[in-house]
């Protein structure tokens, strides 16, 4: 009798694996040099300057360590990864002109559908480029640009990306930012003109389906002066044998009294590398909201930051990770308060089971001109089983006396009486440690839209489940 | 109006966005003893907190007025100087502060000089003594390891001491048995007899009330006065319960 | 010259930028290690013995007793110097390393399983003569016994018994500066019980360390009560592995952070066993532009069902410059385990301050009436006596120059 796996059955939804063939799909040679970084630039048709970044991106990689920190990336061999990989079609504004397969991928995973139903435009990238790019007519109308960041580079707007890109993330910040800052392609760039409200969310979608590649997307979002925006991002991936990489980049720039919610459910394959770097810098009054669930990829490096150097801004964190069997998953958030009152909440949650290690990680760092300014942190873990492990390493730097920093850290276990309570109202033991999670991780998952939130549920209940 | 020691006009507050009180009005004067009473939830606790300003709620509309100061935007340590003062359900523990220390350093404070050592020594212990307070207590630390009733009685030792001229009384009899209830009644009593002062007292059981001279009653349901009246008013209420006052 | 060791190593690393996985301890040695012990006084009562011991008798008691407590740092790929001890400590292998280059005894502090008493036995250490003095102990509570060790480091070599204060003993006087240190390993068998009182009242110019390790049996306790008040530079490490089910490990830590001054701590507390029990209090004022760095670890290994680890850490602020820098892990690889940790910085709780502001307390009132409270309910830990007076006069006179 065969060996039936249930993880990986369960897991299909996502980790369905569409061959691309070699007709429709180009593709570099693995491995990364200056040649290929050349090649690349040339490809995309980089302005003068973006080449040169690129170069100097590559040196400063060479030239960096790997972290001595975190979870252990030996498995990440960069000669087996391919940094570029796309269709040979291009980029279209209507789901019928994506090439048949890709779009399959996307109907798979419900893209199109939540476009029609709930979002104000939607940028779908597939491995290396955006395959498919649209924005509601309404919310084009208000001005508001929403545009692959190709486009972006030589367009109307070429002046605002040269003068954003890379400046909150500088390609010296860590080895991978510069990778990223050598090899990045597609992504997404959106500028929200002075007070535009854009109710309903923008949403990008990025699927590496390419085996042994890497994905570099850079996601550059300026909200300015009294706007406010949703952006949810979605990620996945099929599983390989082989180590997939993504080093993206996220830098939002949240202008005077602005808003910005930046929502991402990552569900990268279990094979994945995740070494990614989101960064926002809120000016006075500004407001920055992280909503974040980590569901896959084989190990994670991920802190999305919050630089709030206007007076009276504020940051939010809301977390939730999941580590299963063969993850290992390294999270959190950094906050700096540099303007006046500033204030930040992280709240998280960790979960680990079936093996999986899962490490909450965070830095609240209140710098000497942060006078009054508010931070707490607050976060929980609950371990499933003992083979798995789940540390806390929260630091805190306090260079002013008057601040005001709370912090509270929890690790425990599904309660006995909780579930055998639920058990007594006829619910079955399983389904009430799924329950029970889910409520664990339900702060995170009642920040986000309706159907974000039952996709969350899902995943929650498909780890429970599996392994 | 003007001979008013507390003056609410128009009070609005409430939690976390949730307004609690509607519009709430209130006159108290020097000597008075008001009673506040109302179901669990009405917002009474509420109203005790806004009044000594409490942080934790928004005030939304309306002014305090104390001896015909507006002290509506003030913190709590200032309205106490000025002779206010709030007993708390739950009051808090510091350990390595004695009740002895403690209240030394209020009047301290209070009267800008410090204390006088052998009047004030005196005065401790016979406070000590009417609420039947163990004179070891006065060198324990604040509240830590104290029992529900023995923070209570603390509470109202603190009272007799400090001598303010208006004092909110919240729910300072719930959780007691029968002879605590009593001695917190007579320490009530005893603050009645010794200061001009006014009482606001918030409690949802007539018992303390029995020996205590009432002058105005009050019912408060989902955070508006909705019946005011003299001391029978308590009676009857004991007897009847809210019923009639929730629609 | 001066020497560099590293110290206080965060059992898992994180970002190097914030410069808190590990410490620096500077030693001036100018030519050569000037290095003296630490005057001990001590009247030891019966059942409680001390003798000076050699490294080798030392090994096989520690192999007699199956002591294997490795520092364990989670990282992969890497193994940093402080594996190399076998019976951890807080601070790590460097101070094994710099007592072992000095001809410094050990001194054998034996409990016996009969001594069974909550009388204080004092040990005072000041320095001597030479810029560097240190001291090496084992504290070994054989199973079922009790005892209370207070320890006190003071600049002069009073009797920690005598009547100090009233004497005119000037705890103040000896060497303005210099460095003191101690190094110390605590074994508890089973069922035994033992208090360690630890007061530090240097003058301002010491650096002072204090590393120590600890393994606790079945069903013992160990109960730490700690003040530092007084030298200007503190390192202060501890780990303690509670290896037997149902072993208590309670701390009570105070500290004043003044002017100019620096305080670096690393507590771990390591479960295996089942059903033991953790709780670590930290409390401490910084003034002007003291510095801090505390990291305070609940360290929740396989197999230890039921544990229970608390940790709180309450720091409040007094200076613009101020730099205070808090890292509280916990680090988990069993299920059933309750495992918290929690810190205020700055202010006082909501509450508290409310509460306080009732009673005519302004905010800056109140954050100082509670550094006062709190490092009295600290001190007053300590047995009556004068070292608890010195200690008391000296919270005093500090908080009087702040």
């Amino acid at each position: 009798m065969a060996d039936i796996d249930f993880e990986s059955m369960e897991r299909e939804a996502y980790d369905f694996v569409d061959e691309e063939s070699e007709e429709n799909f180009y593709r570099f040679k693995e491995g990364l040099t200056e040649e290929i970084v050349l090649k690349l630039s040339e490809e995309k048709h980089d302005p003068e300057w973006m080449r040169e970044f690129r170069l100097k991106s590559l040196k400063i990689y060479e030239e960096l360590e790997v972290p001595d920190w975190g979870p252990s990336i030996e498995g990440l061999d960069m000669d087996n990864i391919a940094s570029y990989v796309r269709s040979k079609s291009n980029m279209v504004d209507s789901w019928d002109d994506v090439p048949e397969d890709i779009k399959n991928t996307f109907e798979k995973l419900g893209i199109p559908q939540a476009e029609r139903e709930s979002l104000a435009g939607v940028g779908a990238q597939y491995d290396s480029e955006l395959v498919y790019h649209n924005v509601r007519e309404d919310v084009a109308k208000s001005g508001v640009v929403y545009t692959d960041m190709e486009s972006a580079l030589t367009g109307e707007y070429a002046d605002m990306v040269k003068e954003h890109f890379m400046k909150l993330v500088p390609p010296t910040d860590h080895k991978f930012a510069a990778l990223h800052g050598a090899v990045w392609s597609g992504g997404s760039f959106v500028y929200v003109p002075k007070g535009v409200h854009v109710d309903i969310p923008l949403q990008s979608y990025f699927r590496l389906n390419a085996k042994g590649a890497g994905q570099y997307e850079h996601t550059l979002i300026i909200v300015d002066e009294g706007a406010d925006l949703h952006f949810i991002e979605g990620c996945s991936a099929p599983k390989y044998n082989v180590a997939n990489l993504h080093a993206g980049c996220v830098e939002l720039y949240v202008r005077k009294n602005a808003k910005l919610r930046y929502s991402t459910i990552e569900n990268w394959s279990k094979n994945m590398y995740n070494l990614n770097t989101k960064r926002a810098i809120c000016e006075e009054g500004g407001i920055i909201e992280w909503i974040s669930g980590s569901f896959g990829s084989h190990e994670s490096y991920l802190y999305p930051t919050s630089v709030l150097k206007g007076d009276n801004s504020h940051a939010e964190f809301t977390g939730v990770t999941f580590a299963g069997k063969g993850q290992n998953l390294d999270t959190g958030a950094k906050m700096i308060h540099i303007g006046k009152n500033t204030s930040s909440f992280i709240d998280t949650k960790s979960i680990c089971k079936s093996g999986g290690v899962s490490t909450y990680r965070s830095s609240v760092y209140i710098a000497k001109s942060a006078e009054g300014s508010k931070a707490s942190v607050n976060c929980g873990s609950l371990m499933l089983d003992s083979i798995s492990r789940s540390d806390t390493i929260p630091a805190v730097d306090i260079r002013t006396d008057k601040a005001d920093v709370g912090h509270e850290a929890k690790i425990g276990r599904i309660s006995d009486e909780a579930v055998f309570y639920l058990m007594s109202r006829g619910i079955s033991e399983s389904e009430a440690r799924a329950l029970i999670v889910s409520g664990f991780a339900n702060p995170v998952s009642k920040e986000l839209p309706l159907e974000y939130a039952a996709e969350m549920n899902n995943l929650i209940k498909l780890e429970m489940e599996g392994g | 109006m003007a001979d008013s020691l507390i003056s609410i006009k128009g009070l609005s507050a409430g939690v976390d966005g949730e307004t609690i009180l509607h519009g709430i009005n209130l006159n108290i004067k020097r000597g008075e003893t008001h009673v506040l009473m109302g179901p669990n939830g009405a917002g009474k606790s509420t109203l005790g907190n806004v009044l000594m300003g409490n942080p934790v709620y928004e005030l939304e509309e309306g002014s305090i007025l104390f001896d015909g100061e507006d002290i509506t935007h003030e913190s709590a340590d200032k309205r106490a100087l000025r002779g206010m003062f709030l007993s708390f359900q739950n009051p808090l523990e510091v350990p390595g502060l004695t009740v002895d220390a403690f209240i030394r350093n209020a009047l301290r404070v209070k009267n800008g000089k410090p204390v006088k050592f052998m009047q004030y020594n005196r005065e401790l212990t016979e406070t000590m003594k009417i609420l039947g307070i163990d004179p070891s207590y006065a060198d324990r630390d604040l509240n830590v390891g104290f029992s529900g009733g023995e923070k209570k009685k603390a509470e109202i030792l603190q009272l007799l001491m400090l001598k303010p001229s208006f004092a909110i009384l919240d729910e300072t009899d719930s959780g007691l048995d029968v002879d605590a209830v009593k001695t917190v009644s007579l320490g009530i009593k005893e603050y009645q007899k010794r200061e001009d002062g006014a009482l606001l007292i918030i409690t949802h059981n007539a018992k303390i009330l029995e020996s205590l001279k009432v002058d105005y009653t009050h019912i408060l349901v989902k955070g508006k006065i909705v019946a005011s009246g003299d001391a029978s008013l308590v009676e009857k209420i004991s007897k009847e319960g809210f019923e009639e006052y929730i629609a | 010259m001066t020497r560099e060791l590293a110290v206080n190593h965060l059992p898992v690393l994180t970002w190097n930028k914030l410069n808190i996985n590990r410490a620096k301890l500077q030693i001036e040695t100018g030519d050569g290690l000037n290095t003296g012990r630490l005057n001990r006084i001590a009247v030891y009562p019966e059942g409680i013995s001390a003798r000076t011991v050699k490294s080798d008798e030392l090994d096989r008691l520690i192999n007699e007793l199956d002591i294997n407590n490795p520092s364990e740092l989670v990282v992969a790929g890497k193994i940093p110097m402080y594996n190399e001890q076998r019976f951890a400590t807080g601070m790590g292998a460097e101070i094994d390393k710099l007592l072992d280059e000095t001809d410094i005894d050990t001194e054998l502090i034996v409990i016996d399983g009969s001594y069974r008493s909550e009388e204080p036995v004092y040990i005072g250490l000041t320095p001597g003569e030479e810029d560097i003095s240190l001291y090496k102990s084992v504290i070994h509570a054989k199973k079922g016994s009790k005892a209370s060790l207070v320890v006190g480091f003071e600049s002069s070599s009073c009797n920690p018994e005598c009547t100090g204060i009233k004497e005119g003993c000037d705890p103040t006087a000896g060497r303005e500066s210099g460095l003191a240190g101690a190094s110390t390993r605590i074994i508890i068998e089973e069922g035994a019980e033992l208090t360690v009182y630890r007061v530090q009242l240097l003058n301002k110019g010491y650096t002072f360390f204090d590393d120590i390790g600890a393994v606790s049996d079945k069903n013992s306790s160990l109960n730490i009560v700690k003040l530092n008040l007084g030298a200007g530079r503190v390192f202060d490490g501890l780990n303690e592995l509670q290896r037997g089910t149902e072993s208590a490990f309670n701390v009570d830590y105070g500290f004043l952070g003044l002017e100019g001054s620096l305080t670096d701590i690393n507590y771990n507390d390591v479960f295996t066993g089942k059903r033991t029990n953790g709780v670590m209090r930290f409390f401490g004022a910084l003034f002007e532009d003291a510095q801090k760095v505390f990291r305070g670890t609940l360290d929740f290994r396989a197999g230890s069902v039921k544990a229970v680890g608390d940790e709180q850490e309450d720091i409040l602020l007094f200076g613009e410059d101020v730099v205070n820098k808090t890292i509280p892990l916990i680090l988990c690889e069993e299920e059933d385990v309750d495992g918290r940790h929690a810190a205020t910085i700055g202010r006082l709780s909501e509450d508290m301050l409310f509460y306080m502001q009732t009673r005519g307390i302004s905010e800056e009132d109140a954050k100082r009436l509670m550094v006062k409270s709190s490092l009295k309910s600290i001190s007053r830990k300590l047995p009556k006596g004068t070292l608890r007076d010195r200690t008391e006069l000296r919270i005093k006179e500090l908080l009087q120059e702040n």
